[in-house]
This record gives C-alpha cells, structure tokens and sequence, in this order.
C-alpha cells in the first residue's frame, strides 16, 4: 500500500481524503500548505502526492516545481477549484503545464479521485 | 350735383340782382319803412371774429331789415353779456357759457350759433412731438373766463394743475409764468407763430368736448317785445356772415378801414382762415344750431358741476320757425327748396326779360311754376334730407378722423364714434362692443347710452350663433339686422335683459380690420322694433368702418410707442457710448451714456473733434481707426484708446464702428460703439505684474521648478536644473522628461505621468537621474496637471528637489539598522537556544538528584548529592535570569493577565526562601493585610519572581536578626486595588552611592559584593523593569549599616471567582496539593519526548502517580498511536521540539480528527516566550508545563484535566470508529445531499463529519466576511468567501456555494461596496437557512438510535 502526502488548506478535505485513502489501505499524511508539504517530502518518500493549488504561504505551482525539481517521478495529482480570480480552467493547465500527472477538479468526486489514484499506483 | 355746389351756385349772382330776387322771394318779410336803432354787444376788441356783423353793416342787410345796427366792443370791466341783459344792447355775441346765464336766472335766448366749434384751445411750450395732455399734471396754468371746455377737457382727462390768475397776455407762456393759457385758436397761436414760440395747442376737441363757439344771443324781452326785429336781425347777421366768409379781404379791409382794430392785417388774415373753419359754411348752414348738442354742452357743465341735470333747454334755443313743428332740417331743407326755386326763378328772369313780359305775366308763370314745384316740393324735401343726413354723416366722419389724426385715446374716439352716429339720430342709441384678445368673448364695450346693467350683462358673453345681434355678428362676419327684439330667436335667451334695457331692435354690423379679422361690432339700437333704412344701413356700415380704422391706427401706434419705448430705453440703459463721427473726426452724436459716464455734457461733445476727449497717446492710432473705417467703407473694430474724464482720469475703451451713409441728407459718418475695458486692462496690468514677481521668485529658487506639455516634454525649468544636472537649461527644454532619468526610474516616472495626465497628482515621486558627469542624482518630484480653460488637460507642472545625499544617508541608517536587527536577533536566538541547551542538562541534573535524593542514600552521599541539586537549581536560577534579561531587552517579555490568589503567590514565594533563611537563623516575618482581594488578576510568576528575588537578596546580605515582607493595599479603585510589598531586612545596608546604581543591570553594592555573595548582579534590574512593566514603581530606603527596606507597588485588576475557568494557568491554583494525594490510577497516558532522558524523568514522576504511561518518539508516532491504535489515552505530554514531527503538527492532526476534539493535551515546552505559548495553544494543546519539569506543577495540572473530567462524558465516546451510525440518505432542504453521497462515494460517515465540521467552522464564515468588509479587508473577506464557497459545494449547498462564489468574485473584481454587500446579505439568508437545515438534520440523526 502507498504512501500518500495530501496538500490542501482545506481541512476539510485533508479530512476527506485521509479518511478515504486509509480507508483503501494507503498511509496518509497531510500538509496545510506547500510549505509544510514539502518539508515532509524531505522526510519521507512519497508515492503519491495530492496537492490543491490555491493555498497560503506556498501554493500549487510553487510546490509541485519544488517537487519535480528533486524527483521526475513522483506522481502527483492536482485537486483544484477555481477562485474567482483564476479561473478552474487555467489552473488546471497550468498544473498539466508543470507536470502534474493528472488534474481533478473540486468539489471532490471520490469514485474519480480513488480511479485516479488506483491509476496513477498501478502505472 | 351735390348740396354745397347747388349752394355756392345760388349764391354766385350778382348782388343787385339778388336783392330784387330776395325781395321778390322773401314775400314776409315787411317793407322798408323807418329804421330802428338796436346795439349789438360783441364780446371781444374789433377784429375778424365778428366779421358777419361788418358786413351786414357794410352790405346794408341791416339796414334792409329795417335796422341801424350800432355795433360795440367790449371794454374792460364790463361783461358784455351783462351788457345785453341789463338793457344796454339788444343783442350780443356770447358762448356756450349763455347757458350758465340763463341758468342762473338771466334771461337769455340763442338766436344763431355762428362757430360749430369752441375756439378755446390750451397752449403750452412745445417741448416734443409726442407730448400729452398729462405732462401737464400739476403745472401752472391761466385759464380765462368762459373757456369751460377747457376746464372740461383737463377733468376729463384727469389732469389737475395750479390756477394762475388770468392776465389775458400770451406774453407769460413764453415768459414761462405760465405752463398753460387757455386762448383763442384764432388769436393767439398766430402771436406765438410770429415771436418764434415752439408751441403746443390741445383742443378740448380731442376729448370729445365739443362746445359751440360763437353764439349771437338776446334776451327773452326783446324777442317777446321785437319778434319781428329779433328774426330780422338775425337774418341779416347770419346773411352778413355768409358774405364775410366769401369776401374775407373785403371785409378785412373794411375792419382796418372803419373799426380800427388792434390786430394787423396778417393777424385779421390769420383769424380769417381759422374762423372759417371753425364756421364751416360749406358743411354747416351759418346759424344752424341743434338742441342735441346744446344738450350734450348741458351734460358737460352737469359733469364739471356747474349745471344741474337736465336743464329744460327749450326757452334758451330761439326757434325761427315756431308755427311749424319741424326739425331744423326742415328749414335747411325749405332754405334750400328756396334757393332751388331761386334758380328756377333766375333762368324764369332771363327769358321774361328777353320776352319783355309783363310782371303780370311773370306772376302768372311763376304761380305756375311755383305749382310745379310744390308737387316738387316733397321729392325735394326728402332728398335734400337725405343729403343733409349724408353731409352731417360726412362732417362727423371728418371729425373722427380728425380725432384720429389728433393721436386721441381710442376709447375717446369709439365714444366719438358712438356719439356722433347718435347726434345724427337722437332715437338711435349705439355701442360698440370690442372682441376679447382670445377673439371669442364680447368685451366692455363703448355705450354711454345704454345702461351699465346691460353693458355688465354683455361683457364677457362668448360670441356665437344667437347671442344676441353682436355676438351673432361677430361670429358669423356678418351684419345681423334684428328689428324686434322681442320675438328674434337671437335674442330668446335676453329678451328679459333687452325688456329691462327698453331695447326694441338691434342692427350690428361686425367691426373689421383692415386685415379682414373682426374686432367687434357696432350696433344701434332703438326703443321701438324698427327696421333700418338703406341710409342707416349705411350709416352702420360706415360707422363700423370707422371703428375699425381707430381700432387699426391704435394697433400701429400702440406698437410704434412700444418699438420707440424699447428703443428709447435700450439706447438710454446701453452701458456702451454710442457716438457718431463726422469725416472730418467730429462728434455728430453722442448717447447720453457719454455724460453719464465721462462726465461731459453732450453740448460740449457734439460738435468738437474727438481727439480732445482722447489720449495724446492713443489719437494717432484712433485717427487711422477711422480713416480705415472711412477708406475702406467697412466695419472697423478691436481699437483700444483712453477716453479723458472730466475729472481728467482716462478710462479704457474699445470701439467697433461702421461707415454709413446719413440718408436724409447723403453725408457719410461712422457710427460707432464703445465699451469700458478699464477693469480688464486693469487685470492685465496686475497679471503682469505678479507673473514677473512669480518669475524672479522661480528663477531665484533653490527647489527645482518644472512644466511639461502632454507628450512629457519640459516646456520650462528653472535655473536650478542647469546646477543640479549640469545641462544647459535649453538643452534639456523640448526633451522628455525620461530622457534623463535611469532607465528603471525613467519606467516608473511615466506612469506617474500618465497619472497626471488622468488628472491626479503626483507627490513625492523619488526618481534617479543621471547628470552630465554620469552621477546618478536622486530628485523627489511634486507634480499637479495643468489645464486650459476648457478644463482640457494641457501639461503638468511642479517641483522637484535633490535627495542625493539624503538618500545617501538613508541608506547608511538602513543599513545600519538591518545590521543592528540582525546581531540584536542572533543574540536572542543565541540566547533562547542556549537556555534550551542548558537547561535539558540541567533538567536531568536536578530532577535525577531529587529522585536519587529520594533513595535513601547515606549522609555523606546524600550531602554531595544535595549540592549538586543546590548547584544545579542556582545555575537553572541563574539561567533564567540571564535569559529574562535578555527577553526585556529585546522586548520580548509579554505580562500575563491571569487570575491568581494573592495570599498563595505570598505563600509560594516566602516558602521559596524559607529553607535559606531558617539555614542562616534568620527570622522570617511575614505580615498580609487582611483588605487585599482573594482575587486579583496579573502575572502571578512574576510577581512572584519579584518577591522571591527580594526576600532573597534581603536573605542573602543578613547575617543576624530578621527579614519582613509585609503587603498592604495602597489604594482602592473600583474594580482594581493598588498593592505595596515590602521587604525589611536587619542587614549591612546600602550608601546612597550604592541606591543610586543598584537598579542598574550587572551592578552590585560593590565589587566586593559579588566575591562574597556571588550572583549575576541581575536580579534587582530584572525587578525594577517587572515592576516598571507591571505599571509599578520599585524603590529602597536605606541606611548604612541600618539595614534597608525594599519596596514595589503594582495595580491588580479585582478578579471574580467567575472568571476562574477561563484563566487557566499551571501552579497557580488553589492550595498546593502534594505528590502523593494525586492518584491517576485508571489514566492512561501518553508521554511524546524525543529526549531519552526526559522520557525516563517524566516516566518516573508518573509512575509515583499510578497512570500508565506510553511513550511516543515523535511527533508522527503519537499521532499513530493516538488515531490508529489501539489504545485509547486519556491525556497526552507533548513535547514541542522534536524531529519528523514536533508537537504542533502532532496536536494538529489529532485534534483534526473530531474524535479527539475533546483529549487534553499538555505541551511540555523550554519555550517560555509569550508567541510559544500562543502558538502552543494555537495548535490546539490545552496547557503548557514548563521544562525543566516541576514535578508538582505537572501533576496538578494533570489533576485539572483527569480530575476535572470525572463529571464529563468519558473520552472516545463522543465519536470514534465504534460509532457507526448507519442512516438513510436524509433529505436536507436546499442541499443536493445525493450528488454530495455520490462524489464521497457514498461514505455516509464522511458527509456526516462533514455536516458536522460545516457546522461547527463554517457558521462563523459570514461573520468574519461581515467584519472584514466593515474593515474594509476586502482580501480577507474574499478568502473567507473562497474556502466557504467550496465548503458548501463539498455539502452539495449548490445554492450558498453560488452566492458565495458571486460574492468572491465581486470582491475580487473591485465591485462596489454597495454590491458586495447585497450579495453578502444574500449569503448570510442562505447560510442561516443551510445551517438550520443541517443542525435540525444533524439533531434528527443524534436521537435516531
């Protein structure tokens, strides 16, 4: 089973999908923001990350550059929705732009979200 | 052949012929026999006025009538009426006044009228050719006897004036004595005419007075006496008038010849012409008077009050013809029928003589022709009635349009009209009714004669088919003959009104302009039915006709005096001079204006060449102003010049002026127009002079001074510039501003521009430029746009000035000041660590010590061992002071405000010392007021701190005797309490030297001091800045040797028991229990070190108190064991510093599960700052124990959570794995909770968590976005509005996630405040109806079993 590091500022859904990745067997461990989350990355070796994009301190992109500056293969998928300053769409480019493996959208569709994980484990 | 030709063709023949044919005729007139002598008076000197009497001396028609006649003029002081009634003539000449005489009882009679019309007339001084009766109100004025008319002409038109006394001499009218004499049209004006006096004559004429002039009268006695003489004297006067007027000079002549008049013979000539016309022998037959108008002079005087009404006039007229009971027409008509016959009789003449006939045979032809003609007779009498009828038509018509010509008021020509159509008929009663302006309405009409009832009843009638004759009339355009009131449909509806009136029949005929457009109508009316005949019809028609023209001559001429009024006033009110010049440069005119405002009168103007009125200065270029104007015949203007006042100042002046040509008599001048300029040019003037003052001031400036044109390009620098960057000024005009600057400055100063350029201003801009030497230069800019007067943006200007080398400075300070954070930060970073670093040692040293002391070692060992707890306790004491001082310094220090027990901090403090003073032998006193509060509020540990660093230095310097804290209130406030803590002491005592320095860090009393008792030399400032920080004061009173006393006050807040459980503070509370009465057997927990030696110190402390403890390595761990294991702990020690995870994250993620909402967890933390403290609660621990552990606080701060939790539902109840509550899918009003199931993937037990988290974080959202956008935190409330927005969405609250994300949008996009907050409102409804939905769900779901 995986190691799953999910980044959100939402608790809400940290506590969502902690409760729904553990639930399938994955060990999760959740930053509030970029910042921590990549703290964490220096700690532990994570098979998959889920990370939203808007979010203080450090956001999405900065993030996922980080990441993808120390690791090509870390597998990472974007949880987004949209602000009304930046719309879904273009942040949900801008994450495929930097080599994000896939792109999800809030709110959370659990059935995709656990597909898309299962997906991205498997490859 | 009309009836005055057929006159003046009878009259043609030769006199001696005439007279045998009068003779002839004239068969009752009785045969010469012996003369009687009779006297006729005249009232005036000899002269042409009574010239008919001349000649009927001179032509013996007197004599004829049997009469010598002596003919007397009048003399002063006697009244020649008087004359004739007492006796002394038989006959005289008087005026219309006879009938005041005869109304005063003198037994006057008419005879003849001799002039139709009154001679009086008033005179004035011409003073303009539009002047009226009015401009007479209240002047001077000589009015002689007998002139009435005069006096009734003044009333009528409502003029008063002042009454001289007359002096019969024109001499005071152009002396100026009088305003206004009376006189004799025939006399005086003449006299005026020929000294040259601009004159005025008003007729009473005018008015509609028309009195009869010249009257021959006599006395009842003499007709009653003399009937005969009386008809014979009056026939031959009248017969000696008509042979004056034919043969003026003669008569003349014969005036000079025999009566030696006083008059010339230019003055007799004059009077010739105006008697005539006042006599008017071609209209009138001489002597003709009528009852009708000696009726109307009666009403005249009735009006002026000089007769009574309705004088009985029948015995004052003479009547020629009593046996007939005829109108004077008839007569006229008879004379006429005579005169006829005379000319019958003429050609009769002719043929008998050429036959040679006998007289017999002429009588018995002339029998026969006199029987032709009397079957003649009657064609003739009616004709010649009709003529008469037309001719006395013709005369009134000429006298209205005299009238008109006369300039009368229209209503006095209307009554004119109405009057003179009347005096034809005495049975014709007439008015004249005028349309309203709207054309629709009868207005008040003209009707004298009619009553005022009925002219009320008429006015304002609307016009229309059946209102009567003239309302018919003037609605159709057509005549309406109605010849009997009484049964005309028209008249139905006012039948009563006409019965009333006494009207029988009405005859209207429309009054039309000469435009066609009826005005209004005239009417006659009768007493009886009657039907007009083709006369009268004409009469109407004509009548109407003349209406109509006075009705169209006062429309024109009340437009002409309006057109003439505006002009006159706009001329008189111009503020500008207008001025008319001559080629040769000489005033023709000036407005009055030119007085008004330069003071020279318009007599000293006009006339005079223009250039004495002008500037020396300004006259060339006037001269060739008007030259231009007069050379090139066009329209010159723009010329300014100084006009010289009369007070010898000037005035500014601009002229525009025209060539035109004078078109009476061809001379070109220039009319011109001048206005004041003197204010503008004065303007100009100061502008002048304060653009120069403005000039000197911005070049001799130091700051730099700027203006730029639209594109940034300087249109001026001042001098300064050239200083400061080293270019020529004029190098850099025409350049942009950028051009000079760094290419990054250059940037951000044309986005300032375009600022200006939007219209605000710019201040201080910082720039850098580059000099000519390549120096960068630093220039701060002030800038505000111009604009032209269209409020166009034209450029923008300002100032700059040079901060180089402020700038210089600045950065140095910046510099300086970074370096000084950086090394201040270093050391409090050094500081902090080094306590942790030496206290984790430390903590092992003092807590191992105790628990080996504890042991039961043997004396020696327990000895050594106890000093080193002792040492290591100092150095922890010693630690902590150091590390206090260090956070005051840096201002780190922050106060608590706590509730504490004051008599405990007391207690706790002096047990502190207690040991060290009972070692020494020392007494230790301690004295607490009973008034100080159970409760205060402040920062116990200090206090204490403060206290026990007192009590021990007090204990530490006494060798013998005692040491006092004694606490006392000091003051009392509400709400708060002022305490004194004192500390006595029996010791060595201080020096003032050694007071004065004592508070100061790193001092003690002396060097020596601190060799023999050691210490920091901390403690006392340490104190001094608590007590300062805690709003205190602390001070010593000592002596040498005497011992000392140290005191501090502090204010504390009165605390409430109520406040107890907000204000939790470790060792603080209530009384100390000890160690062993805490028994935390059934407890389990979790102890989470990374420090092994911690972990065992900790453990061993525990283990005493019966709990079961794990230990965790990191914070990772605990996080695992707490949520995934299986053991469930009652209360968890988190340390904070710890690798992979420190305690923070740790409690995070525990408390985010809400199953672990409610576990307590205590941060065991060297962190003793005020923010670590925050940041420990923050994440979500529930207290803090500071480290080193103290056994004691640690377990009674368990003690709070465990003991306080017995009442409480146990832990892990409140939620948890077990708690598996399976439910339908609930309905939840306004939440799409199946699409929610759906993207959890059904996971019930998540979307409840979720309802729950909703519930319990996002209530307060709208609050927080409230609060924000009161204070304006736009960005807050955006971000609050973003994650409530997914929030709600994640509930399937499709509806609030909307709304919120409208209102996310709209704070982001800058909507109005007034918009947001519409949509917020919106959001607030929606969220309390969401809320409501899910707490009653979430209800619903806790009682389901």
């Amino acid at each position: 089973m995986a190691h799953i590091l999910a980044i959100d500022d939402d608790a809400d859904i940290l506590h969502i999908l902690t409760e729904v990745l553990t639930g399938d067997g994955h060990t999760v461990d959740t930053a509030e923001n970029g910042k921590v989350g990549l703290k964490l990355t220096e700690l532990n070796d994570y098979d998959l990350i889920i990370t939203d994009m808007l979010m203080p301190e450090m956001d999405g992109i900065e993030t996922i550059m980080a990441i993808r500056g120390k690791s090509r293969t870390t597998r990472i998928i974007v949880l987004t929705g949209g602000s009304a300053v930046i719309d879904k769409s273009y942040l949900l480019a801008t994450a495929k732009a930097i080599k994000a493996n896939k792109v999800l959208s809030k709110p959370i569709d659990l059935k995709e979200l656990k597909a898309t994980v299962n997906e991205l484990l498997a490859s | 052949m009309s009836f005055t030709s057929l006159m003046s063709a009878v009259s043609r023949p030769r006199p001696s012929l005439l007279a045998i044919i009068l003779m002839f005729v004239l068969c009752t007139v009785s045969p010469a026999s012996a003369l009687e002598n009779v006297t006729l008076q005249l009232k005036w000197l000899h002269q042409f006025q009574f010239a008919g009497y001349y000649a009927a001396v001179q032509q013996g028609y007197y004599r004829d009538a049997g009469l010598n006649v002596t003919i007397k003029p009048a003399t002063a002081g006697k009244d020649p009426a008087l004359e004739v009634i007492d006796g002394r003539a038989e006959y005289g000449v008087g005026t219309s006044s006879l009938l005041l005489e005869r109304n005063a009882g003198k037994p006057v009679v008419t005879l003849a009228v001799i002039f139709q019309h009154s001679a009086q007339i008033l005179l004035t001084r011409e003073h303009s050719s539009s002047q009226t009766i009015h401009s007479l109100v209240g002047k001077r004025l000589m009015l002689r006897p007998q002139a009435e008319e005069v006096l009734a002409y003044l009333t009528k038109e409502g003029v008063t004036m002042r009454r001289l006394e007359q002096s019969y001499t024109i001499q005071d009218l152009i002396s100026g004595r009088a305003d206004a004499i009376s006189a004799y049209i025939t006399n005086e004006p003449d006299d005026l005419i020929r000294a040259g006096f601009p004159y005025h004559a008003y007729t009473p004429r005018s008015a509609g007075i028309d009195f009869y002039g010249d009257t021959l009268f006599t006395t009842e006695n003499e007709l009653k006496n003399h009937p005969a003489r009386a008809r014979a004297f009056r026939e031959a006067s009248l017969k000696g008038w008509h042979y004056a007027l034919q043969n003026p000079d003669e008569i003349i002549n014969l005036i000079i010849s025999t009566y030696t008049p006083q008059a010339d013979r230019d003055h007799l000539k004059y009077e010739a012409v105006e008697i005539r016309k006042l006599i008017q022998p071609d209209l009138v037959e001489i002597g003709y008077m009528h009852a009708g108008r000696w009726r109307h002079i009666a009403e005249t005087y009735n009006e002026l009050g000089m007769l009574p009404k309705n004088v009985n006039l029948k015995p004052f007229l003479y009547d020629p013809y009593p046996h007939k009971d005829l109108t004077p027409v008839y007569w006229v008509v008879a004379t006429a029928m005579g005169l006829a016959l005379l000319f019958v009789a003429v050609r009769l003449l002719r043929t008998s003589r050429r036959l040679k006939s006998s007289e017999e045979k002429i009588r018995q032809q002339y029998d026969e022709i006199r029987q032709m003609n009397e079957t003649l007779a009657d064609q003739v009498v009616a004709r010649t009635g009709e003529l008469y009828t037309l001719n006395e038509f013709e005369q009134f018509r000429s006298q209205t349009l005299e009238l008109l010509a006369e300039d009368v008021p229209l209503p006095d020509i209307l009554e004119a009209i109405v009057r003179g159509v009347e005096s034809l008929n005495p049975a014709m009663l007439c008015s004249i009714l005028l349309l309203d302006s709207d054309g629709r309405h009868l207005g008040r009409g003209v009707a004298p004669s009619l009553p005022d009832f009925y002219n009320e009843a008429v006015n304002g009638l609307e016009i229309g088919l059946g209102v009567g004759s003239c309302g018919t009339a003037a609605f159709t355009g057509e005549r309406v003959i109605v010849e009997d009131i009484a049964t005309h449909p028209y008249w139905a509806p006012y039948t009563e009104l006409a019965a009333r009136a006494g009207l029988g029949s009405c005859w209207s005929q429309p009054i039309r302009s000469s435009s066609g457009q009826v005005l209004g109508t005239f009417a006659i009316y009768h007493l009886e039915a009657s039907s007009p005949d083709e006369l009268e019809i004409n009469t109407i028609q004509q009548a109407a006709n003349l209406a109509g023209i006075a009705l169209d001559k006062n429309r024109v001429s009340e437009a002409l005096r309006a057109s003439e009024q505006r002009f006159r006033s706009f001329v008189e009110n111009l503020n500008d001079v207008l001025f008319a010049l001559t080629p040769e440069g000489c005033f023709d005119y000036v407005s009055p204006q030119w007085s008004i405002v330069f003071g020279h009168e318009q007599s000293e103007t006009i006339g005079h060449p223009f250039s004495l009125f002008i500037h020396p200065d300004d006259v060339p270029g006037c001269f060739l102003f008007m030259e231009r104007a007069f050379t090139t015949g066009e329209k010159q203007s723009g010329i300014e010049y100084r006009v010289r006042c009369k007070d010898g100042t000037y005035l500014w002046y601009t002229a525009n002026a025209s060539p035109v040509t004078d078109p009476l008599n061809g001379a070109l001048i220039l009319i011109g127009i001048g206005r004041d300029i003197s204010a503008r040019i004065q303007m100009e003037e100061t502008l002048r002079s304060s653009e120069e003052l403005y000039h000197t001031l911005v070049e001799t400036s130091q700051d730099l001074i700027w203006r730029c044109d639209t594109d940034g390009r300087f249109t001026y620098l001042n001098l300064s510039w050239a200083q400061v960057l080293g270019y020529e000024i004029h190098d850099m005009l025409g350049k942009e501003f950028s051009d000079f600057q760094t290419p990054e400055s250059a940037a951000r100063s044309r986005m300032e521009f375009a600022r200006l350029m939007r219209g605000e201003s710019v201040e201080q801009h910082e720039t850098t430029h580059i000099g000519k030497s390549g120096k960068e230069i630093c220039l701060v800019f002030n800038g505000l746009y111009l604009f032209d007067e269209r409020e166009e943006i034209i450029g923008a200007s300002g100032t700059a000035h040079d901060i180089t080398h402020r700038k210089l400075m600045e950065e140095e300070l910046r510099t300086a000041k970074a370096e000084a954070e950086a090394a201040s930060s270093a050391k409090s970073q050094f500081l902090s660590n080094m306590s942790h670093e030496i206290r984790t040692p430390l903590n092992a040293i003092i807590g191992f010590s105790a628990l080996v002391l504890k042991t039961g070692l043997p004396t020696r060992q327990h000895d050594y061992l106890g000093k080193i707890h002792s040492a290591g306790e100092l150095l922890l004491n010693i630690v902590n002071n150091i590390l206090d001082y260090s956070k005051i310094e840096a201002q780190h220090l922050r106060l608590e405000q706590v509730l504490f027990r004051p008599v405990v901090i007391i207690a706790n403090a002096t047990g502190m010392v207690q040991q060290n003073a009972v070692e020494k032998g020392l007494r230790l006193l301690v004295d607490t007021s009973p008034e100080i509060e159970p409760l205060l509020v402040g920062d116990p540990h200090r206090l204490v701190q403060i206290i026990v660093n007192l009590l021990g230095n007090a204990v530490k310097f006494t060798h013998k005797g005692e040491v006092e804290l004694k606490t006392s209130v000091l003051k009392q406030e509400a709400g708060r309490q002022q305490l004194k803590f004192s500390v006595r002491d029996t010791g060595i005592g201080l020096s003032d030297n050694q007071i004065n320095t004592l508070f100061q860090p790193f001092t003690q009393a002396d060097e020596s001091t601190t060799r023999r008792f050691g210490g920091t030399g901390l403690g006392l400032s340490i104190s001094k800045q608590l007590v300062e920080l805690m709003g205190g004061e602390i001070f010593c009173e000592s002596s040498f040797g005497q011992g000392s006393t140290f005191s501090f006050t502090v204010w504390f807040d009165i605390g409430q028991e109520s406040d107890r459980e907000h204000l939790l503070v470790d060792g603080v509370f209530g009384p100390v229990p000890t160690v062993s009465s805490f028994d935390f057997s059934p407890f389990r927990v979790l102890l989470v070190e990374d420090n092994e030696a911690n972990q065992q110190l900790a453990i061993e402390l525990l283990k005493d108190s019966g709990a079961e403890v794990d230990v965790a390595d990191n914070g990772q761990e605990a996080v695992v064991r707490v949520m995934d294991g299986d053991t469930r702990y009652d209360l968890v020690l988190m340390d904070i510093q710890m690798p992979v995870m420190d305690g923070h994250e740790a409690t995070r993620r525990i408390r985010a599960d809400s199953r672990f909402s409610a576990l307590p967890i205590i941060a065991l933390t060297a962190h003793t700052m005020e923010e670590e403290r925050q940041k420990i609660l923050e994440s979500g621990m529930d207290a803090h124990v500071a480290k080193p552990i103290n056994a004691q606080t640690l377990l009674r701060v368990m003690n709070f959570f465990l003991g306080a939790q017995e009442s409480t539902v146990p832990l892990g109840e409140t939620g948890g794995r077990a708690c598996r509550i399976e439910t339908p899918v609930p309905d939840i009003p306004g939440l799409d909770v199946a699409s929610a199931l759906n993207r959890l993937d059904g996971n019930r037990k998540l979307y409840h968590w979720l309802l729950n988290s909703f519930t319990e974080k996002k209530s307060n959202a709208v609050a927080i976005i409230g609060e924000a956008l009161a204070a304006g935190d736009r960005e807050l409330a955006r971000r609050t509005a973003h994650t409530l927005k997914s929030s709600a969405a994640s509930i399937g609250a499709t509806k609030l996630a909307t709304l919120a994300e409208s209102l996310e949008t709209a704070l982001a996009q800058g909507e109005p405040d007034l918009d947001c907050g519409k949509i917020f409102d919106a959001c607030v409804a929606e969220i309390e109806r969401v809320l409501t939905a899910v707490r009653h769900q979430l209800a619903d779901t806790a009682s389901t079993p």
